[in-house]
């Protein structure tokens, strides 16, 4: 399972993130790790750090680890999130700089088909070009 | 010199030097010596060897001077109008025997309790305030946020208090990384845990506070990939950061220096509501972001004279 590069989920909303995953998992079923959060420490619109470095860590494996991100604050939450990661980890995991739903569905398919991290994030961004 | 003085000291039973004395009247240059250099002794022994030994004595007991719940120190941790005497001088030998007393301030456990008790009480107050300026050129959390973070940093208070600097801030950073859930706790967070990373153990001068608020800036400025004129929290700590800077060069000392931050500050927000935003949720408004005050900056102007208030404030006048 580790051999292919797993998605996190990252969303202001934990239905949006919820539903995104649900549009990977039908698309590559379990063949790629995925895991998602939303909503801040006390359930609101936010991101929450320490539950986005959870979640990295639990589907973090030798191929690395896309997230996708919502809105700015997701993404600078989850560049602090990677930071707090362990050193060994933190190159192993890159924020894809494209739109959830379409980035993370693009991202999974490429990941399930065996892509690097970078090639996974590349197909994920063409998207935002 | 060593070896002197280890005979002076030897030499300075009080007795012997008065009997020597009187036996040798008039004949004896090591007599007259011995009573040149009697009364230096004794004021080196009550005034530097004393407290040295006294310090270091308590440095091996658990007196806190300034926690409440420690009982060791007798009742000179309760009398905190004096601290600057009595207080610090358990929990800090070294700053007891610094020449500069008024800089113990800076470290004191008092003063993080005050900073702290400042910094929460004036987000609590304006998280409405924060709220509204947020939800006319963003999403309306920013003042829940900020109030979510600073209540974090309430709730360890004491914890944080008996902390050097460097680890006070950088633990206090975090809390806010980890509660507030919208990009101003990884900003803010960022800024008090790089200013701890930079920050030594206890401030001494101004220089260093700045060196300290310096990295923190540009940390936010790395973070938030951001600078000046983009409408955000930097409007308001990058000019303040400069009039520091500015009245340490004037040498017009600590009052002066929170006069220019507090104006600095005021400014740098006032500077903020014609700009257009580029960065954050309200650059997604392009032009209508323009005629607002931006809330993150309006909160670090409220943090820069929640600060100035306290480090003016009766006891803590000078950094």
């Amino acid at each position: 399972m580790s051999e292919h590069v797993a998605i996190v989920i990252v969303s202001h909303s934990a239905d949006v993130a919820k539903g995104t995953a649900d549009m990977v998992r039908q698309m590559v079923g379990d063949e790629v790790r995925l895991a998602w959060t939303g909503g801040d420490p006390d359930g609101g619109l936010g991101t929450d750090v320490a539950r986005i470095k959870e979640a990295i860590a639990s589907v973090a494996g030798e191929a690395g680890v896309a997230v996708l991100v919502d809105l700015g604050g997701a993404e600078t939450n989850s560049e602090m999130a990677i930071e707090l990661l362990d050193d060994g980890l933190q190159d192993k995991v890159r924020i894809c700089n494209a739109p959830i739903v379409e980035g993370a569905v693009m991202a999974a398919t490429e990941a399930s088909g065996g892509g690097s991290l970078e090639e996974v994030c590349a197909t994920a961004e063409e998207l935002s070009g | 010199m060593t070896e002197t003085t280890a005979k002076k000291i030897d030499g300075i039973g009080a007795t012997g030097a008065v009997r020597a004395t009187r036996r040798l009247k008039g004949l004896s240059d090591r007599a007259i010596a011995w009573w040149f250099v009697g009364p230096t002794v004794a004021l080196l022994l009550a005034i530097n060897i004393f407290p040295l030994v006294w310090n270091i004595y308590l440095s091996f007991t658990n007196c806190m001077p300034m926690r409440r719940k420690t009982e060791a120190c007798g009742r000179a941790r309760r009398r905190r109008s004096i601290s600057s005497t009595t207080g610090p001088i358990g929990s800090m030998p070294k700053a007891a025997v610094s020449p500069h007393p008024i800089r113990r301030s800076a470290m004191s456990p008092e003063l993080k309790t005050r900073l702290i008790d400042a910094a929460v009480e004036t987000i609590r107050d304006n998280a409405d305030l924060l709220g509204e300026l947020d939800r006319a050129i963003g999403d309306g959390d920013h003042g829940l946020n900020m109030k979510r973070g600073f209540e974090a940093i309430a709730e360890q208070r004491d914890d944080l208090a008996g902390m050097p600097w460097p680890r006070a801030l950088q633990k206090a950073g975090m809390a806010l990384v980890m509660k507030v859930g919208g990009a101003s706790g990884p900003l803010y967070g960022s800024l008090l845990m790089q200013m701890g990373k930079a920050a030594p153990e206890a401030f001494g001068s101004l220089d260093e506070v700045i060196a300290a608020f310096t990295a923190g800036i540009e940390a936010v400025m790395k973070r938030g990939k951001s600078t000046t004129g983009e409408k955000t929290m930097l409007d308001v700590l990058v000019p303040v950061n400069e009039a520091l800077k500015a009245a340490q060069a004037d040498g017009g000392g600590g009052s002066a220096a929170m006069a220019a931050a507090r104006q600095a500050a005021d400014q740098g927000l006032a500077a903020t509501n014609p700009l257009q935003a580029t960065k954050g949720r309200a650059s997604f408004l392009g032009e209508r972001s323009i005629g607002h005050d931006d809330p993150g900056a309006t909160s670090s102007r409220l943090l820069i004279h929640a600060v100035c208030d306290v480090l003016e404030s009766p006891g803590e006048n000078d950094l």
